[in-house]
């Protein structure tokens, strides 16, 4: 039986930010298939998911023979540097310092660039498969990470699992239903959430993993993750008011 | 052995930068954690303290890496 209560948080980071992922595997997919032939393009998902599959089997179970404590270290202090890269991108995306991603401009350079290659003659497109394949495996390879770390810490891979598999159903029937790219989801809002969740766990499993006690025990997660929420809106606003006084005209010196 | 090296650099590059983007910043994360814990290590009775230490130092160290990066980059044009 599974604790909702305890597996819920990790649970709901790996589906949000699988989430996101998975969207940008899709306009991958989705380019390779609409313009190369969608038999490569699957072929390139399978051999993706393969490696993947692959992957789990030989690391998984070891991350489980860790010591916990070394577990919890170790898992923290990558959740940390993977959480607070995604929660400093997208507060510099909310503080208007760098662009945000464009799902439809992404799909549309990925059509662009693989229409400049010859069409294969052979039945499998090598181009295609393999990039499909390079897409579908750049974006697994962080849910998987996700799910491992994130689930391995909190003792709670299933439930980790089973949020990583819910966002994989929900995209693919997004996709099949639609057949374009998924730009209606907050991407940026998602990147920034799933920061602030991966920023609070990793620096409470560092804090446990080195033996400090949590005022609260697990509760303190939640603090935790406002302290990084109000910290990235703070952020987002502080980086606003730098750049717009960096692009504001200086004024001129008295002339002389 | 050429290729076979160019593909483990490659793959090496992509996993790190799951987790790496501004040296800067990561090496400076991985800085503090290990200042706390070692500090720490050393005055066993100020543990209790240590979690509320961590996040502290690590809400800073993303300020300061956030103001940098709206200095340093150019402006989006939209």
């Amino acid at each position: 039986m599974i604790d909702w209560i305890h597996a819920g948080p990790p649970a709901l980071a790996a589906f949000l930010a699988s989430l996101v992922e998975f969207v940008e595997a899709f306009t991958i997919v989705l380019a390779v298939g609409s313009v190369r032939g969608w038999r490569s393009a699957l072929t390139g998902v399978a051999a993706a998911v393969a490696v993947l599959i692959a992957m789990v089997l030989a690391v998984g179970p070891g991350l489980e023979r860790l010591p916990l404590s070394a577990l919890r270290l170790g898992t923290g202090l990558l959740l940390l540097l993977f959480g607070l890269r995604w929660l400093r991108k997208s507060t510099l995306r909310a503080g208007g310092i760098i662009a945000l991603h464009d799902e439809s401009a992404a799909f549309a350079a990925e059509s662009l660039t693989l229409r400049k290659y010859a069409n294969s003659t052979s039945t499998l497109d090598p181009v295609a498969v393999l990039t499909a394949f390079n897409g579908v495996l750049i974006e697994g390879i962080e849910v998987v990470f996700i799910v491992l770390a994130a689930g391995t810490a909190a003792q709670a891979l299933l439930p980790a699992a089973i949020g990583a598999t819910g966002a994989g159903i929900v995209v693919v029937m997004l996709g099949l239903a639609l057949r374009v790219p998924l730009t209606r989801i907050p991407e940026n809002t998602l990147k920034f959430t799933v920061g602030v969740l991966l920023s609070a766990f990793g620096t409470f499993w560092i804090g446990e993993g080195l033996g400090y006690p949590w005022l609260g025990g697990d509760l303190s997660i939640v603090g935790l993750a406002v302290l990084y929420l109000s910290t990235a809106l703070i952020g987002a606003g502080l980086a606003r008011r730098i750049r717009s006084r960096a692009d504001s005209p200086q004024p001129a010196g008295p002339s002389l | 052995m050429t290729d076979m090296l160019r593909i483990a650099r490659s793959a090496g590059r992509t996993v790190l930068a799951l987790f790496v983007d501004d040296g800067l910043f990561a090496v400076t994360i991985i800085g503090w954690v290990a200042f706390v814990a070692a500090g720490l290590a050393r005055f066993r009775s100020l543990t209790v303290y240590g979690g509320p230490l961590l996040a502290t130092g690590l809400v800073a160290i993303f300020l300061v890496s956030l103001s940098r990066a709206a200095r340093r980059m150019p402006a989006r044009r939209s």
